[in-house]
């Protein structure tokens, strides 16, 4: 299947998705207006503690509000197009749904991650836009063309290793059956808790950890190239952002081939 | 004596998957060590030796106990149990049975929390002990009243957003609600002395405080004495409230099930 009619294809089940989940409208506004509740909810509160605290890590709030905004943005996009199909991974394998995408001449990787979106990924980004404005508002980022121009490869970096790191840990449900425990680990601690907050204010393993699996490179990295922090031995870093994602994809397009291709369904 | 047996039966259920448990155990470590780093790193400055009256050994306890906790009063599966069950019309198999459908999925709820709290919680505990020093309760007993008074409250909140299932099958939108407003109103993910004194007088009165703030505020000495009582009292109220609240919910919405055709 060429580029072009895989593209036109991806887009037409994306807009077949987004008209499935406006069927329940009242719900839909609820849902999208309890995201931002949760998302500036959260930021109240660790605006609150800052109001305390005044520093951490080095870090002020308009510093902290551009590093969950630059993980919004990106964030977002995933929660978009990816999230959905990467939780059902696990009920798709052992219900032997899965092997519908199997008998169909587009690659499995397209079928899985379009089978389902999440609006809430809309409200998300949205949310991270006004955490980029509102650290910009209090002095903390000041934006030149070069900044501007590199927003963009950074975020859509952040998308790919996002997608990368969890489709990675998808792919062990095709030998174990289950992801759910390694996804709660990777997602839950790693994606959620660690990455509220800088990355030097915990130990040298943890720091390693989060920039051997890349998700420090989706905000805590390329948040040096855009604020005014002290200089690190890390500080460029972020700028690798583009290839530590395009080698995370490649890496997990190999892996997703091998161990989707092992997949036999379930002989029912 | 039949409710100790379901939950029995849960607590066994819960034997049988246990090939999660130990990485369910590694996400809980990393949690715990995530907050002793955020909130030491917060207490890092040499001017920060109390706020709100607590030092950082009392806020990194409140943190770590926090993350604990979450393990058994964030755990919505009696929500998610009774939405799919009535959703479906699978409840009807519970309300055939001769026992009260509340009990019933209390002592349900009872024995798979057995299980979380000896596989999951205390293996957390043990393993973070090794990186982090948690002080001792300031007042056990005042402690172990609240933290059960908290837990029936936890419940309390589920079934009765489980229970409006009967009315409405979309409640998706109110689960969020309720899981959103239990991490960010009750002390869970923001100690409720770090915040502004209004906004903490006003979550300390809804039921979400109950949850993990009063108990966890009686353990590090936080409050005490008259405080401490009026705090526990306030959560007793809640959990007769919510109790009640779920059971009324369950009657009219069992008679409107059966009005249906169950």
């Amino acid at each position: 299947m060429s580029g072009v009619r895989l593209w036109s294809v991806f887009w037409m089940l994306v807009r077949y998705n987004v008209r499935s989940s406006l069927m329940y409208r009242g719900n839909f506004v609820m849902q999208q207006v309890l995201t931002l509740v949760a998302q500036f909810g959260q930021l109240y509160l660790i605006a609150a503690v800052l109001a305390q605290f005044h520093l951490i890590g080095g870090w002020t709030f308009g510093d902290l509000a551009f590093l969950i905004g630059l993980r919004l943005l990106a964030h977002g996009i995933y929660v978009f197009f990816c999230w959905m199909a990467i939780t059902f991974v696990d009920s798709d394998l052992t219900s032997g749904a899965f092997i519908r995408h199997q008998v169909r001449p587009i690659p499995t990787l397209v079928l899985f991650l379009c089978q389902a979106t999440n609006l809430s990924g809309v409200t998300i980004f949205g949310s991270g836009i006004v955490m980029v404005i509102l650290a910009t508002a209090t002095g903390a980022v000041h934006w030149t063309l070069a900044r501007v121009g590199l927003l963009v490869p950074v975020v859509a970096a952040g998308v790919i290793i996002e997608m990368s790191v969890f489709l990675a840990v998808a792919c062990t449900a095709f030998w174990t059956g289950n992801s759910s425990p390694l996804f709660g680990v990777v997602y839950e601690t790693l994606g959620e808790q660690f990455l509220l907050y800088p990355l030097n204010i915990y130990n040298l393993t943890v720091q390693l950890l989060l920039t051997v699996v890349p998700l420090g490179f989706i905000s805590f990295y390329p948040a040096y190239s855009f604020l005014s922090l002290p200089a690190e031995p890390w500080s460029h870093w972020g700028l690798y952002s583009p290839l530590v994602a395009i080698a995370a994809f490649t890496l997990v397009w190999w892996l997703w081939r091998t161990s989707s291709g092992s997949y036999q369904g379930t002989g029912s | 004596m039949r409710y100790i047996a379901f939950a029995w039966a849960e607590w066994r259920t819960r034997l049988a998957y246990r090939a999660g448990t130990p990485l369910a155990v590694l996400a809980s470590v990393f949690t715990v060590y995530a907050m002793q780093a955020i909130w030491k790193a917060l207490y890092h400055s040499p001017e920060m030796v109390r706020v709100g009256g607590v030092t950082a050994s009392g806020a990194v306890s409140y943190m770590v106990l926090t993350r604990l906790f979450v393990l058994i009063m964030d755990d919505t599966w009696t929500l998610r149990l009774m939405m799919g069950d009535i959703r479906r019309g699978d409840v009807v198999t519970k309300l055939a049975r001769p026992v009260d459908l509340q009990g019933l999925l209390f002592a349900h709820t009872a024995g798979r929390h057995l299980h979380t709290f000896l596989f999951q919680l205390l293996p957390t505990l043990a393993v973070s002990l090794l990186f982090v020093r948690v002080g001792a309760p300031r007042e056990p007993l005042r402690f172990l009243v609240s933290l059960t008074a908290g837990y029936v409250l936890s419940f309390g909140i589920q079934f009765c957003v489980g229970a409006l299932t009967f009315f409405w099958t979309q409640v998706g939108s109110f689960a969020t609600l309720i899981r959103v407003l239990g991490t960010l109103a009750s002390g869970a993910f923001v100690p409720l002395w770090v915040l502004p004194r209004g906004v903490a007088t006003v979550l300390s009165l809804l039921p979400f405080a109950g949850m993990y703030s009063t108990p966890l505020d009686i353990y590090i000495g936080q409050v005490h004495g008259p405080a401490a009582l009026w705090g526990v009292a306030l959560q007793v109220g809640w959990a007769a409230v919510l109790w009640s609240g779920g059971r009324v919910l369950y009657q009219l919405g069992r008679q409107r099930a059966a009005y249906a055709g169950g």
